[in-house]
């Protein structure tokens, strides 16, 4: 673990490095790096990893990556088909600024979505780049993972014959989606938004080509490998579906980045830590809740299949913590913030998840009060 | 990454490379069933479906190969693509279904059995509320044979058949009813589960590995089982039990049991996992 940490810190002080000689060099420290680390990690793990535990491990890595890049790819389609095909001024009119209307479309665009948290991220980072105002595009992409059908139906099925659970889920969801929306439209325009010049239709890339430019091409550490002709306007239908389906693939790569990441991380957890032991930490220390929805960051399970494991928790936890598990999950988990940080800022990545968080844990717990 | 005419892109290559190779594996393992062991069959389209993508953009990105004045290119980042596809080519899918040795503590819920007991603590708190079978109902015409059915479970002379299709539905409804099924005969296979602390020397379970959406998310189910032979019965290996319904009382709970009248070793079905519902 530690290691693996190291090496993304490690990647994440590189994009300053941003001499052009120094790019293979770059690459290859970068390669050296992760080769010994990756030694030291075996050579430290030798004696208590067998292979098959490797391959264990390996066979979850892969899962998650199979399932999480098609609805991924999903997510960046409609982010790319949103940035070639719909004007802005569209966008906006469906999310009005005009807060009222706009968080309820936010609140159930979701429906309409059936995918999940993945395939949020891309979207809600487009509807920002398309001018909707942030707290309503944060709480749809906190509302959107919980009401999409498919977790709806898949939580119908992990508790049959009490849809109470389903339907409390949903609720919960929508109301702490509102809440966190709402504290951060208090803060307003104070909050800063897209990381860096996100926002800024202009290219640093040293082109000095006049183009039309949502794409954060050199603002952050993306890839930049395009021929400029792509991101323009205009162009038939044709050449505009090939513009779209390259910046989706420039999207994939990106955002990618971290969810390999993160599924990298969930599985070495998930793997390395038997989920029985969250039951155990919960039985002892009285603190369930925190450590429902601390299992629920750490396994990063996707909103569609979360109920299953949930309803595995609830042998020993009461309703309260499990409801934490379901609700708090799709909000917020490793994956989910290793993809916002990509194209948002650092500290506004944080303050959001810890602002989610903390609205998660006082909702839940007066719920748990009131009601348990 | 020098200034002028026209050099091959190693970004683009890179890409291009990734893509194919993901689109490759994805419908490799399509092709030849091993997506089975990752991930739910109702993913499948999806996968396929981005396969395609990766495709159509990998052709659109052999456009960039050749890269013109003043762009740079940062391919450093793709290194965290490479991995997960060398792995996924380089070592194969892991068929969760053992418990034994080392690895079975680390094996997911192989080593929970919350999952299990879980059904039970649900189901009874269900008995009362008649709507509970509504759903379970259409979920099993859907995948119902044809065969003698009631409820969409089958039966064959009698017994009821517990099988890969239908054995989601089967607990579901043996937690939910099991006044019911008391005293039905019943079949069904599984690896054999023992747990030294918690059941006695007659118990085990035959047990499946369910697999809900995908292999992070695996849980192990089965019913316990009671068989005067079960220390014959060795571990891991895959049996065919057959015996009658009934109640009992494990941990403090009243589950559905089956009285083992025989317990025949078995192949390792083709479809290991359970997959509960599409």
């Amino acid at each position: 673990m530690d290691i693996k940490e190291k090496q993304e810190e490690k990647v994440e002080i590189q994009p300053e490095q941003k001499s052009k000689a120094g790019g293979l060099s770059v690459k290859l420290s970068v390669g050296l790096v992760i080769l010994i680390a990756g030694y030291v990690l075996f050579s430290a793990l030798r004696n208590i990893v067998t292979v098959s535990d490797v391959e264990v491990f390996n066979t979850v890595f892969i899962s998650v990556l199979m399932q999480a890049f098609p609805f991924m790819l999903v997510g960046v389609l409609i982010s790319s088909f949103m940035h070639v095909f719909v004007p802005d001024e569209w966008v906006v009119r469906i999310f009005p600024s005009r807060y009222g209307l706009g968080y309820l479309t936010a609140l159930f665009a979701g429906l309409f979505f059936p995918v999940c948290e993945c395939a949020i991220i891309p979207v809600m980072h487009r509807l920002v780049k398309k001018g909707v105002a942030m707290p309503i595009a944060v709480t749809f992409m906190l509302s959107a993972p919980i009401i999409n059908p498919i977790s709806i139906i898949s939580t119908l099925y992990a508790f049959p014959g009490q849809p109470e659970i389903a339907l409390m889920r949903v609720c919960l969801g929508l109301l702490i989606a509102l809440l966190t929306g709402l504290v951060m439209s208090l803060y307003g325009k104070k909050l800063p938004v897209l990381s860096e010049s996100g926002e800024i239709h202009e290219c640093g890339c040293g082109c000095g080509e006049d183009h039309d430019h949502g794409h954060d091409c050199c603002s952050h550490e993306e890839e930049h490998g395009h021929a400029h002709e792509e991101d323009g306007k205009g162009g038939g239908l044709f050449d505009k579906l090939r513009r779209m389906l390259l910046h989706a693939g420039d999207e994939f790569f990106s955002v990618g980045k971290y969810l390999v990441i993160g599924a990298f991380i969930t599985s070495l957890i998930q793997t390395v830590i038997p989920r029985g032991l969250f039951s155990e930490l919960g039985k002892k220390s009285g603190l369930s809740l925190l450590i429902m929805m601390l299992a629920a960051f750490l396994l990063s399970a996707c909103s569609t299949s979360d109920a299953f494991i949930a309803r595995g928790f609830l042998s020993r936890f009461s309703l309260g913590p499990v409801m934490g598990f379901m609700v708090f999950g799709p909000m917020m988990d490793i994956k989910n913030l290793l993809m916002l940080s990509n194209g948002f800022q650092k500290g506004f990545v944080i303050r959001l998840s810890l602002l989610i968080a903390v609205l998660n844990f006082f909702v839940l717990s007066i719920l748990t009060l009131v009601f348990f | 990454m020098k200034k002028s005419a026209s050099y091959l892109s190693l970004d683009a290559a890179f890409k291009i490379l990734l893509l194919l190779g993901f689109a490759a594996f994805f419908i490799g393992s399509v092709l030849t069933g091993t997506v089975a062991l990752y991930v739910h069959k109702r993913m499948i389209p999806f996968i396929l479906f981005a396969a395609g993508v990766m495709i159509v953009i990998a052709v659109l990105l052999t456009g960039r190969l050749f890269f013109q004045d003043g762009v740079k290119s940062k391919s450093r980042a793709l290194l965290f693509f490479a991995v997960p596809l060398v792995l996924a080519l380089v070592l194969p899918a892991k068929a969760f279904d053992s418990a034994s040795g080392v690895g079975g503590d680390l094996q997911l819920s192989a080593g929970d059995y919350s999952a299990f007991g879980s059904v039970s603590s649900e189901s009874q708190s269900d008995l009362p509320a008649a709507s509970g079978n509504s759903d379970i109902s259409a979920v099993s015409s859907e995948s119902g044979s044809s065969q003698t059915e009631e409820k969409g479970l089958t039966y064959k002379d009698g017994v009821l058949i517990v099988d890969g299709n239908n054995y989601y539905q089967c607990m579901t409804y043996l937690y939910a009813d099991l006044d019911q099924y008391v005293g039905t005969k019943i079949q069904m296979d599984g690896f054999v589960w023992k747990d030294s602390e918690k059941m006695t020397e007659e118990e085990f379970v035959p047990a499946r590995m369910m697999m809900v959406c995908c292999a992070a998310d695996m849980v192990t189910v089965g019913l316990l089982c009671r068989y005067d032979k079960t220390s014959q019965l060795a571990a891991d290996s895959w049996v065919t039990v057959t015996g009658v319904v009934d109640k009992a009382e494990f941990e403090g709970e009243i589950i559905p049991c089956i009285t083992v009248e025989t317990a025949e070793e078995t192949e390792r079905p083709a479809q290991e996992y359970i997959y509960p519902y599409y």
